[in-house]
């Protein structure tokens, strides 16, 4: 399987290139085949717009109102990501401060459950007299929606920190700060990245929700009010084009934290090395 | 600075076990009184049928478990004071993977509070010790299992300990590996004169290392047979192939099955 050493670049670069196509390529080729099949047999079918526009519609649609969609994206990133990251910061405290003492963790670990349960529906109102409608309100929606999977992973990764290890920062005499900043929550990233993660996705759903029911207000409506005034309307194809933004809002999200996640984590795998001699030089 | 790392003008320290019994939760004697004397610079070897509770008495020993009656002490002090310098090699490396050799080295002086240029020249030099030099900037991740048992030792040995405590450290390595890192061993205590407690339950490997071995019963652990190992201070590969190392393994076997049955 050797090649001849002028070659042996050559067909590297070949490999590569080929690798990532037959990654990429897949997905892309689905994808086109899936809206063809939506454009050609609605169109056959004569489905009404109304009911389920087609992909060309739905783009055309997302041309014309350009400006609303982005400007209700950007509204909608913002309150997002001000969720996710008091769900970052929060969650991991709270996970930290449950896994500090058994009995504090007895205590109160199954009463997060209930911010799994809770009635987003129901509490965004309340939340809506609390904080007034607006940005702080639906940022604490796709707080609350978002903030569990960030809780229970990192517990999960506090929790199976190698006792080996504990013992030798007991035999250092390490004080608690030492053992948490040194030990324990690196030991934990992978799992804290892998709430964060599912947390990244959640907060775009707990906005959305959020804006239903606690939005409106200042600045541009948010996608939630435009997919609500688009099914008003009976305007489908902007509705779709709507919940496709806020798909990808939530996709962009999920990559950012996948991306900064095996950034992060990759320093401890050997693959990553020439980056990292290169940061510590 | 510590006192710990002020005490490096006396190398050893001893070790003194007072029936020391330890019962777990739910009843189970995994010690059941042991009372060993171990003079300092001594390099003992524990030897046991496997879950025997001798690394039990090795924890307790480091001050990372108290016993439920009996008393330990490490240099006339209780090891839970951490006063006298106690290092501890694990079964396995157990190194942090998102450090660099150098500084999973440094960190137990960087727990102690060491500044960042000197605990990284001290554990320089110890990495040099175990032929780790080169490997300083690399991730445990890149090293093979030898090469982080290696690592290991390097961080038990940083903060010059007047005990050292080995918890069957070699016993995932392959056989020349481990013989390798057995001759290491042997080196590092001769020019470092520290009193030394290597638990195993390979029987040539005690008789290889150690100048006493003490041989323990299964569960719960008791003192079957303590005897010294006359097999010189040189000890080469040659030494295994020697009708006295024959002799203290066969010595050592019997004890051993004593202790099983």
């Amino acid at each position: 399987m050797r090649d001849a050493p002028s070659s042996l670049a050559n067909s590297l670069f070949l490999r590569t290139a080929r690798s990532a196509a037959s990654k990429t390529l897949p997905p892309f080729v689905a994808l086109v085949v899936f809206l063809l099949t939506w454009e050609i047999g609605v169109r056959w079918l004569g489905v009404a717009a109304y009911l389920l526009p087609p992909p060309s519609a739905i783009l055309s649609a997302a041309k014309r109102d350009a400006i609303n969609l982005l400007m209700g994206a950007w509204t909608t990133a913002k309150t997002a990501l001000f969720g996710f990251a008091l769900s970052g910061v929060l969650g991991v405290l709270a996970a930290v401060i449950l896994s500090s003492a058994r009995v504090i963790e007895r205590a109160f670990y199954p009463y997060t459950v209930f911010l799994q349960t809770v009635p987003i529906v129901a509490i965004a109102p309340i939340l809506a007299v609390w904080f007034g409608p607006g940005f702080l309100a639906v940022s604490v929606c796709a707080f609350i929606v978002s903030v569990f999977p960030v809780i229970a992973n990192t517990v999960t990764g506090l929790r199976s920190v190698d006792p080996a290890l504990k013992d030798l920062f007991r035999l250092y005499g390490a004080s608690r700060w030492a053992s948490l900043v040194k030990l324990t929550l690196p030991s934990a990233l992978p799992n804290i990245v892998t709430g964060l993660r599912i947390a990244g996705g959640l907060s775009v759903i707990g906005t959305l929700v959020g804006e239903l029911f606690a939005g409106f207000s200042e600045g541009a409506p948010g996608l939630g009010i435009v997919v609500q005034t688009a099914a008003k309307q009976l305007k489908t194809d902007l509705l779709f084009a709507a919940v496709f933004s806020a798909t990808f809002l939530g996709l962009l999200l999920f990559g950012v934290v996948n991306a900064v996640g095996s950034r992060v984590l990759g320093r401890w795998h050997p693959s990553e090395k020439l980056d990292q001699s290169e940061i510590e030089s | 600075m510590s006192p710990r790392e002020t005490s490096t003008e006396e190398p050893a320290a001893e070790v003194v076990c007072t029936g020391v019994r330890r019962v777990f939760l739910g009843g189970v004697v995994a010690v059941g009184g042991a009372t060993i004397r171990i003079e300092p610079g001594e390099f003992v070897a524990f030897l046991g049928p496997s879950g025997c509770g001798k690394s039990t008495l090795l924890r307790m020993i480091a001050g990372l478990d108290r016993p439920t009656s009996g008393r330990v002490e490490v240099g006339e002090t209780d090891p839970c004071n951490r006063s006298v310098p106690i290092a501890f090699v694990f079964q396995d490396s157990h190194l942090l993977p998102w450090r660099t050799v150098l500084d999973n080295a440094a960190l137990p002086l960087e727990l102690l509070g060491v500044n960042k240029s000197e605990r990284r020249a001290i554990a320089r030099e110890v990495l040099r010790d175990v032929e780790l030099a080169d490997a300083a900037d690399r991730i445990p991740a890149e090293l093979s299992g030898g090469m982080k048992m290696r690592v290991s030792l390097a961080r038990a040995l940083v903060t010059k300990p007047r005990l050292l405590l080995l918890d069957e450290p070699f016993a995932a390595l392959d056989e020349l590996t481990r013989n390798r890192l057995d001759d290491r061993l042997r080196t590092l205590w001769r020019e470092r004169g520290t009193t030394m407690i290597f638990v195993t339950h390979s029987i040539t490997e005690a008789a290889y290392l150690a100048g006493r071995a003490i041989v323990f019963s299964k569960r719960p652990a008791r003192i079957v047979s303590d005897r010294a190992l006359d097999l010189g201070t040189d000890r080469t590969a040659d030494l295994r192939g020697t009708a006295e190392f024959a002799a203290a393994v066969r010595t050592l076997q019997k004890d051993l099955e004593a202790a099983d049955a």
